[in-house]
């Protein structure tokens, strides 16, 4: 593959999950050769000097990476400490103050500095990550799926800082599946597919100026939504209050939700920090309210599925995966059977003995809806975050997947875009401890671009 | 989970402690723990109730000056929880054939092992990663110094996947066999490392900076500390 990058320019790259991404990025600078072993041909030149000819110091001055997982950068808790750590590292004492100080400056960095780096939000977070790429002052900043676990507000803090690094004339490569509030900043788009990097027109992706909005696929799917009072209630939440520490302020002030029906899908959308997952742990009967009720039909089983979708897998094979939901279904093999039978039908073909670890994403996403719903039929899903890390059209396949499940189910979304995709969903916003159902607006530039990663296949 | 979370800042050095030289941080949590250890390490040397009272009186006050209150409240539940369970162990201990122990001896016991506890948490309060990376070093151990600094700006993270993890094992199991949620821990540890390892690449772990050694309120701490320790003489 052939990419080049110029000054101050903004390059986007899409891909579908597996399809190299990471790989590419790892080559480009040198982590796919000299951490994990890997063969790169070719030639990756920065600034016109060759990779593999650079000294580590040399290379960190020319290009930085922000990966997926930012947590990962910081050594000291503290931001402060961390980055002046860092800044002085690089610089020297009264060069590395100077540095300091101008990068927190340009990214608005004031109110952050005496925060730990896991008490920040998502948004937050990134902007942290990235100024701390800048203190080496790179020529090319590579940021790794930067919107990846961000809310809405995180988003347009990322977005902000892209800007600010445009500005600076850096070069900058964006990896990302969620790429539709990044089209109006990037220079130029790329698809990473087989191996391939081809160029891609921006406006192919975008919903067309002027079009009739009739003309863009509904996502109806045939969802009993509106229709739940057929059913009987299996869960409700009534006036539910709740805070972690009784000194503390109230995360949720009189919430109320009902369950019913066998397919009835709810989505609750909020920033992080809301109160959306408080709020599942309290279904799953796991936290007790402080005041109201928690009220489940006595056959009623939940199941959680956490946002980090590895950590739901407790055994060393998909089989033992079945085994062990199923060991306290009255009819055992059977309910084995209707497992397995369920992850093909959704799509995960490997072999029984593999590992749940060894699935990627998506495919760890389905598997653990098919064990989980192996549970039995009145098993409630909850579900965190469930479409991050997926593509436009992942997202929507895993919804479609997610109304073929005869089990009612709550999820949880950061961000408006995903919202689109659900839809048709009972669709709740937690905002400052209150749930209230909102009428969701649908956007079309998200269901164009879903529909257009379809045709692109990513 | 409050609780969890709570116990996890007992790992968390205080910006507070930037306050106090090295010699105050590492000193005082160390002549503590020796003191209240004598009885276990040296025969003849009896439990001092009035040293005990008071070691953990003053490790309270210095916990709550550099967590705060309300957090010293969160964590001493769940140290208090560990009292209370070895207590009911040491008095429970008669039915297997143990002999009975006197219960304000056992009471005693158990104090003195939660001021143990708490002296020691002191030590990862106080200081931070780049100081006990610097006391590594000087004792010669540079590379574990910077694996340790990798593993100890880690731990937060941990306590998060593991509340997690505990949340889905136990809906998922039906309360059996929580112990299964080790592996999701471990292979997620597997896949963050690679994370470290990749930002490692990047950024490289900054040379250590040379902390300050001495400040004139490590008396503050030291004096009571030393008095603490006095008094376990005099009352013996």
């Amino acid at each position: 593959m052939n990419l080049s990058v110029g000054s101050g320019e903004v390059v986007l790259v899409l891909g579908a999950s597996g399809s190299g991404k990471t790989t590419l990025l790892r080559s480009l600078t040198g982590v796919g050769l000299w951490v994990y072993g890997g063969e790169v041909r070719g030639e990756v030149l920065l600034r016109g000097r060759k990779l593999g000819e650079l000294a580590v110091e040399e290379l960190r001055r020319l290009i930085q990476v922000v990966n997926q997982n930012v947590y990962a950068h910081f050594i000291e808790h503290v931001v402060e400490a961390d980055l002046y750590d860092t800044s002085t590292a690089i610089h020297g004492v009264d060069g590395g103050r100077k540095m300091f100080w101008k990068v927190v400056n340009v990214f608005k960095l004031e109110k952050l500095l005496k925060k730990r780096f896991f008490e920040l939000s998502g948004g937050q977070l990134r902007r942290v990550a990235i100024a701390k790429a800048m203190l080496w002052d790179p020529s090319v900043v590579v940021l790794d799926e930067p919107l990846m676990w961000l809310d809405d507000e995180g988003l347009e803090e990322v977005r902000d800082v892209i800007t600010v690094l445009k500005s600076m004339g850096k070069s900058v490569v964006v990896f990302e599946h969620r790429f539709v509030s990044l089209l109006k900043l990037a220079s130029s788009v790329y698809l990473l597919k087989n191996g391939v990097l081809v160029p891609v027109d921006h406006e192919r992706l975008r919903y067309p100026r002027g079009a009739d909005p009739g003309s863009i696929p509904r996502l109806s799917r045939g969802s009993e939504v509106g229709s739940s009072n057929r059913y009987e209630e299996v869960l409700k939440a009534r006036d539910v209050w709740f805070r972690y520490d009784r000194s503390g302020d109230w995360i949720l002030k009189g919430v109320n939700l009902v369950i019913s029906g066998r397919k009835d899908v709810v989505v609750v959308y909020g920033l992080n920090g809301s109160g959306k997952s408080t709020l599942l742990k309290l279904v799953a009967g796991y936290l007790t309210p402080m005041r109201g009720r928690i009220e489940k039909a006595s056959h009623v089983r939940t199941i959680y599925i956490p946002q980090n979708i590895y950590l739901f897998f407790t055994e060393e094979s998909l089989k033992k995966e079945f085994e062990v939901v199923c060991s306290r279904h009255s009819e055992r093999e059977s309910c084995l059977e209707a497992g397995i039978r369920r992850l093909r039908s959704l799509g995960v073909d490997e072999e029984l003995s593999t590992s749940p670890f060894n699935l990627s994403w998506g495919q760890a996403v389905r598997a653990a809806v098919s064990v989980a719903t192996s549970a039995g039929s009145s098993v409630v899903l909850l579900m965190d975050e469930p479409f991050t890390g997926l593509t436009y059209a992942d997202r929507l396949s895993l919804a479609k997947i997610l109304d073929s499940v005869n089990s009612p189910k709550i999820l949880t979304v950061s961000n408006r875009e995903t919202v689109s995709l659900v839809l048709p969903a009972r669709v709740y916003e937690m905002k400052n401890g209150h749930l209230a159902e909102v009428e969701p607006e649908v956007d079309l530039e998200v269901i164009t671009a879903a529909e257009k990663c379809r045709e692109l296949g990513m | 989970m409050s609780a969890l979370r709570d116990f996890a800042y007992v790992f968390l050095v205080s910006e507070k402690a930037r306050r106090f030289g090295l010699l105050g941080k590492v000193s005082v949590p160390l002549v503590l723990t020796l003191s209240l250890s004598l009885p276990y390490i040296l025969p003849g040397i009896r439990v001092s109730p009035v040293q005990t009272v008071a070691a953990l009186a003053y490790e309270i006050a210095i916990a709550a000056f550099l967590a705060g209150f309300r957090r010293l409240l969160g964590m001493l539940k769940l140290v208090g929880a560990f009292i209370l369970l070895g207590y009911a162990l040491n008095l429970l201990s008669v039915l297997v054939g143990s002999e009975p122990s006197d219960p304000v001896d056992v009471a005693l016991r158990t104090l003195r092992i939660a001021a143990i506890v708490i002296a020691l948490t002191l030590l990862f309060q106080m200081l931070s990663i780049s100081e006990v990376k610097y006391i590594l070093m000087k004792l010669g151990l540079r590379h574990y110094s910077e694996v340790l600094a990798v593993a100890m700006a880690q731990l937060p993270l941990a306590f998060i996947s593991f509340s997690e993890a505990y949340v889905v094992a136990k809906l998922k199991l039906g309360g059996k066999n929580v112990a299964s949620l080790i592996k999701p821990l471990v292979v997620d540890s597997i896949l963050n490392s690679r994370y470290v390892a990749e930002a490692l690449y990047m950024h490289g772990v900054p040379p250590t900076a040379k902390p300050r050694a001495l400040s004139p309120l490590d008396l503050v701490l030291l004096v009571p500390a030393a008095a603490i320790s006095a008094l376990h003489l005099v009352a013996t």
